[in-house]
């Protein structure tokens, strides 16, 4: 095959698949979800066929433009629909309630008490300081978020006085 | 000599390029891709989509959220897999064999993570330390290839400048860097202010 060739469909593809990301409304990595990452992969899959010129370009054309399309409907519908988004993208699961592990809920994510630990360093947090937490939460993107209890919360701006007040007392 | 059909075709040759040489036209499978092979291409895609749909919710949030190195690779697979699938190059059900087989060996390596200890650490590895109390540790450096440089560019991406401040600073298992602060070195917390608000008024050192 000509190499001009390759360089046309290459333009071509770089165009087309920028539109779809375009109108897919996503713009970083960060914001998406994994199964968003996993259709990315295809999408490069899907690319690389047509580029090396082992599949037509309407048949590229009408995979990429199927998946994109599936795709932004199931993401149309999960926020119309609280039941949908459920079904596909899960529910956040608290594996940590006030320093306390949840048994099940580790199990169901098969979350190791290595991991669990794992991730309250991740926040700062050492094993002996879990009584810190609230709750600790897997969310649906798969990160992890740590609420902490009331009294562990960091200090802020507001409880300035207060500390102003002891020392006018003392 | 280009003749703009053919640009976009596969790399079989085209109906222009056909008519000029004949035989290798005559060897590739029949004529121009049918529209009922577009359609089963967009069946496949709509398909395939499900599947993934499915493997990925069965394997759970942490899979692709927290990704390890290993998960990573698992996520290329099944990518690797999946065109084929959808170009119809591979029957749908050989391909979904191989995903459901690949997430299915994904699924019993993380169950057994979660059970066994030994498997734990054999499957994910310990978590390295390179600073303690802080003290640069060369031997861990060395097992992770990190420098001294790295080791406090990690460091400042946790908000830490200074060395002194870090208790512990682990590479985990996951490739990120976590790091525990000296205990005067924590932030300040609500119950530093009122020390009554703790239930327990653990003493602070």
């Amino acid at each position: 095959m000509h190499p001009t060739h390759i360089a046309v469909r290459a333009l071509a593809a770089f165009l087309f698949l920028l539109i779809l990301l375009r109108l897919s409304g996503k713009r970083a990595v960060a914001q998406a979800s994994p199964f968003d990452f996993v259709l990315a992969l295809i999408l490069g899959e899907l690319v690389d066929k047509f580029l090396t010129a082992r599949v037509e370009a309407r048949q590229f054309l009408v995979a990429a433009g199927t998946l994109s399309l599936v795709h932004g409907f199931t993401s149309v519908a999960s926020h119309a629909s609280h039941a949908f988004a459920r079904f596909v993208e899960g529910e956040p699961v608290v594996f940590q309630r006030g320093g306390v592990p949840i048994p099940a809920a580790l199990r169901g994510e098969r979350l190791s008490g290595g991991e669990v630990q794992e991730m309250l360093r991740h926040h700062g947090l050492d094993p002996t300081d879990a009584d810190e937490v609230a709750e600790a939460r897997l969310e649906t993107s798969g990160h992890v978020s740590v609420t902490a209890q009331g009294w562990a919360r960091e200090a802020q701006k507001s409880d300035a006085p207060r500390v102003r007040a002891l020392r006018t007392r003392t | 000599m280009t003749d703009f059909t053919s640009l976009f075709a596969a790399g079989v040759p085209s109906r222009a390029q056909a008519l000029r040489g004949g035989v290798a036209y005559r060897l590739h499978r029949g004529k121009h891709m049918a529209s009922h092979e577009l359609w089963m291409t967009a069946v496949r895609a709509v398909a395939v989509y499900g599947l993934a749909l499915l493997v990925i919710r069965i394997m759970g949030k942490r899979t692709v959220g927290n990704f390890t190195a290993f998960d990573l690779l698992v996520a290329l697979m099944l990518g690797e897999v999946v065109d084929e699938i959808i170009y119809g190059e591979v029957p749908f059900v050989q391909g979904a064999v191989a995903i459901l087989t690949i997430a299915s060996a994904h699924y019993a390596n993380s169950w057994l993570s979660y059970w066994g200890h030994g498997f734990d650490k054999l499957l994910e590895g310990t978590p390295t330390v390179v600073v303690r109390d802080g003290q640069l540790q060369r031997k861990g450096m060395r097992a992770e290839r990190m420098n001294e440089n790295e080791v406090r560019a990690e460091l400042r991406l946790n908000d830490v400048d200074d060395l002194e401040e870090v208790r512990l600073a682990m590479v985990e298992t996951d490739g990120q860097v976590s790091v525990l602060r000296q205990e005067w070195a924590r932030t300040l917390q609500k119950w530093d202010l009122v020390p009554d608000a703790h239930p327990k008024s653990r003493p602070r050192t």
